[in-house]
């Protein structure tokens, strides 16, 4: 029986973790977040107003604690309410993402409009609709992130038996996929979407920092055409990272060939098998892409 | 189970090697633009995202004892980290079109001199785009990343076992974890921002000449977590010998 | 414009805190908007703090006040009771986030060579205002270890926010103290919601609606006060358009 929620629970907490960086980077690309956030905050400066949504809450880490151990903490005060069978654990999870979903869309609204006050010198405009437009598609990838961080949090305690409490979980899950979203899917936002009228296969030089595209596929870009392109590729790596952490973690404990020290020999060969494929992939881009010539 | 004496010691001994770890770890906020080598995050956000995710997987062989928790934990950390290095260098390399490069090295300015990689001897000069320092996560610093994110991940493990043993005899097993987890996340936190101030916000691991001033995060952060362990002990003293106010 | 002190608003926030916690242990709930003075007090400390070209490690300063408030009010309710000893656990707390914050601000101008102007104050005051704040949230929400990491993070958010959503040339203390005002209400809102749900017997359900009731007036009175500010700093408020052609 024990194996049997171990399997179901390794499934499962890998199929939801790869959802839930999914939406959280199309979360943090919706609103302009974290690190891109300089170049969105630096573009009036130079003379680029813009219509993008500057969602300036914090750090992706602490932002995304906040929403899903808000959401987690709700939703394990509800289930012992509502006794603590699987439907309880799902209505109780929802009901606590839409109550993190409203702080995150007060924290949103209330970060826009204080950045864009603060530029006045800039003559920066506060257009309502570059806010209220992609606000609901910010609290709906925020909404989906805190739920299944949430869920998340209930299979690592229940089925996968951490000792942790449900809101400690969502706590720690909270940061590490800040930590991950942060660092992989926001380069292809920061990088590439931002600057999409620089050359591709460069990075993007101190010099021209804040020279961020502003006008779209048609008209004036504004922050729901961002997650659209960004989804197909920064938003599945980010997916990938943190599905594969939770999975491969989870996984290494079906094992019991060597008693309590199994899980930490499992991982130590997985540690060596991605510094494989890392080592692979520079030998890789260094011959597909070669040095660059001054033009 | 451990004596509080040692626990002491233990949580002063994880709170410098988390402090330390920092240095380790690259990672730089402008390289979400592509515009230097490392992580593209913050270093102190980055090592706390690599800590937590040790202290959760250290956290299922609590029942094992000290060594599998520790060990758990420094891997546990360590698999984070390099999963975050594969994935982001996988970004750069077919969203944005770039190699992995290291731009202090590709400079000279790297500890060791020279312009090639210390470990696979790839050139560096010539491979980063121009106007950047560098981008991505080249094998030299991924090495180094991998040694901060183990000492990282077994600095936070070793606090969280080091309080659970302190406070198990007070509390019930099941209150003891989830204390111990909140307070190994605080000091983990504590300890964590304190190297940031040393890095102001850049860092390519051992390999950055900002390592030689790593007594400074070392001096810092023995002073703050002794302070730190002094009141843990003596408070868990109070709770296991009764005297409860 | 003349800027509020760090001392003037710290003692008043010392004060203030003070006297809510004893208020909320003595079962007057309503006592939590005596809190909200320590969140301003935390806030203009992250200002003073981040100002000197920090920049995105505004964020860190945030997260890593609070967890020296956070653990030691964690810590210390391990021993002294919250509950029948408000007086003496809020001495304790205080008093060792006083030398935790003391000692990290110092180390950090000493040692670490730091160069911001009262870094060791600034730190030691946004240790101790969090570690009131989170000692008042422990009376209200009760002593359950699992509601621990929310008190932490949410408090975090709250004080680290203001400062970091006003950041740019336009920036003045008068604002970002009101938005802190703002997300302070919104704070013990949520803490008053979490609050009715914990069910725990010192407080009755009444005082937890007191509090979400206490809160939403201030969040609304606050609102239009920051709203009104934010009107006369900003350059143009516009339903829709496209920005002026530069290039």
């Amino acid at each position: 029986m024990a194996a049997i929620s171990l399997l179901l629970g390794t499934a499962l907490a890998g199929f939801l973790a790869f959802l839930a960086g999914i939406f959280e980077d199309s979360e943090s690309n919706a609103g302009s977040a974290s690190n891109p956030n300089s170049q969105v905050q630096l573009a009036p400066q130079i003379g680029n107003r813009h219509r993008y949504f500057n969602k300036a809450i914090s750090g992706e880490p602490p932002a995304n604690a906040l929403w899903a151990t808000t959401a987690a903490t709700i939703a394990y005060l509800l289930t012992a309410h509502f006794g603590g069978d699987a439907f309880a654990v799902l209505i109780a999870s929802i009901i606590g993402a839409a109550a993190s979903t409203l702080l995150l869309c007060a924290y949103g609204v209330l970060s826009h409009i204080s950045r864009i006050a603060s530029m006045k010198n800039f003559e920066q405009t506060l257009y309502w609709d570059s806010l209220l437009t992609p606000l609901p598609l910010d609290a709906a990838y925020g909404f989906l992130t805190a739920l299944i961080l949430t869920l998340l949090a209930f299979a690592a305690h229940g089925l996968l038996g951490n000792p942790f409490s449900v809101p400690l979980i969502a706590l720690f899950f909270g940061i590490t996929i800040g930590a991950i979203g942060s660092s992989t899917g926001d380069i292809y936002y920061g990088a590439e979407r931002l600057y999409q009228c620089y050359i591709f296969g460069s990075g993007i030089p101190i010099s021209v920092q804040g020279d961020i595209d502003v006008k779209g596929e048609y008209g004036y870009r504004n922050s729901v055409d961002t997650p659209y392109f960004t989804m197909r590729f920064g938003g599945l790596v980010t997916g990938l990272a943190f599905g594969m952490l939770i999975f491969l973690d989870a996984w290494s404990r079906l094992f019991t060939f060597a008693g309590v020290w199994t899980g930490v020999i499992v991982v130590s060969v997985l540690v060596l098998i991605i510094l494989i494929f890392i080592y692979l992939l520079e030998v890789y881009t260094r011959k597909r892409y070669g040095r660059y010539t001054e033009d | 189970m451990i004596d509080p004496v040692t626990a002491t010691i233990m949580i002063i001994a994880g709170g410098v090697l988390v402090g330390v770890c920092v240095h380790f770890i690259p990672a730089s906020a402008t390289g979400a633009m592509a515009a230097a080598t490392g992580i593209a995050t913050g270093p102190s956000m980055l090592s706390a995202g690599a800590g937590l995710a040790g202290i959760y997987a250290a956290a299922y062989s609590i029942d094992s004892g000290l060594a599998p928790v520790i060990i758990s934990g420094a891997v546990g950390s360590a698999l984070m980290l390099l999963i975050t290095i594969l994935c982001g260098n996988i970004v750069l390399a077919f969203g944005i079109g770039t190699p992995p490069v290291s731009g202090q090295t590709a400079s000279g300015k790297s500890t060791f001199g020279g312009t090639k990689d210390i470990i696979t001897g790839f050139e560096q000069e010539g491979y980063r785009s121009p106007g950047t320092d560098g981008h991505g996560m080249p094998f030299q610093t991924v090495v180094s990343g991998t040694i901060g994110a183990l000492m990282g991940g077994a600095g936070g493990a070793l606090v969280f076992y080091a309080v659970y043993s302190m406070t198990l005899p007070a509390i019930s097993t099941e209150n003891a974890v989830a204390l111990a987890g909140i307070v190994a996340a605080g000091v983990f936190l504590i300890n964590s921002v304190l190297p940031a101030y040393v890095l102001v916000g850049k860092t390519e691991g051992m390999f950055d000449m900002k390592i030689r001033s790593m007594h400074r995060t070392f001096i810092s952060c023995l002073v703050t977590s002794s302070i730190v362990a002094c009141v843990i002990y003596a408070i868990s003293w109070l709770a296991v010998s009764g005297v409860v106010a | 414009m003349k800027e509020i002190q760090i001392h003037t608003l710290f003692g008043a926030a010392l004060l203030s805190g003070i006297a809510g916690i004893l208020l909320i242990g003595h079962g007057i709930s309503i006592g939590i908007v005596f809190l909200w003075l320590p969140f301003l007090s935390a806030a203009n400390s992250i200002r003073g703090m981040a100002m000197y070209g920090l920049g995105t490690g505004n964020a860190s300063i945030g997260y890593w006040g609070t967890a020296v408030g956070a653990t030691s009010a964690f810590v210390v309710s391990l021993s002294v009771s919250c509950r029948s000893t408000p007086l003496l656990y809020v001495a304790a707390v205080v008093a060792i986030s006083l030398v935790i914050g003391l000692a990290t601000g110092i180390l950090a101008d000493k040692v670490i060579r730091m160069r911001i102007p009262r870094i060791e104050l600034n730190s030691a005051v946004i240790a101790m205002s969090t570690a009131m704040i989170t000692a008042g949230s422990l009376l209200i929400l009760g002593s359950d270890y699992g509601l621990y990491p929310f008190i932490y993070i949410i408090i975090t958010l709250a004080v680290l926010h203001p400062y970091n959503a006003s950041t740019g040339a336009g920036e003045n203390q008068k604002r970002t103290l009101l938005l802190a005002l703002v997300e302070a209400c919104m704070t013990t809102l949520v803490i008053g919601i979490v609050a009715m749900l914990a069910g725990r017997s010192s407080i009755p359900i009444s005082g937890d609606v007191a509090i979400v009731a206490a809160s939403a007036c201030g969040l609304v009175i606050a609102v239009v006060a920051w709203y009104r500010l934010v009107k006369s700093d900003i350059y143009e408020i516009r339903w829709t358009g496209y920005p002026p052609a530069e290039h």
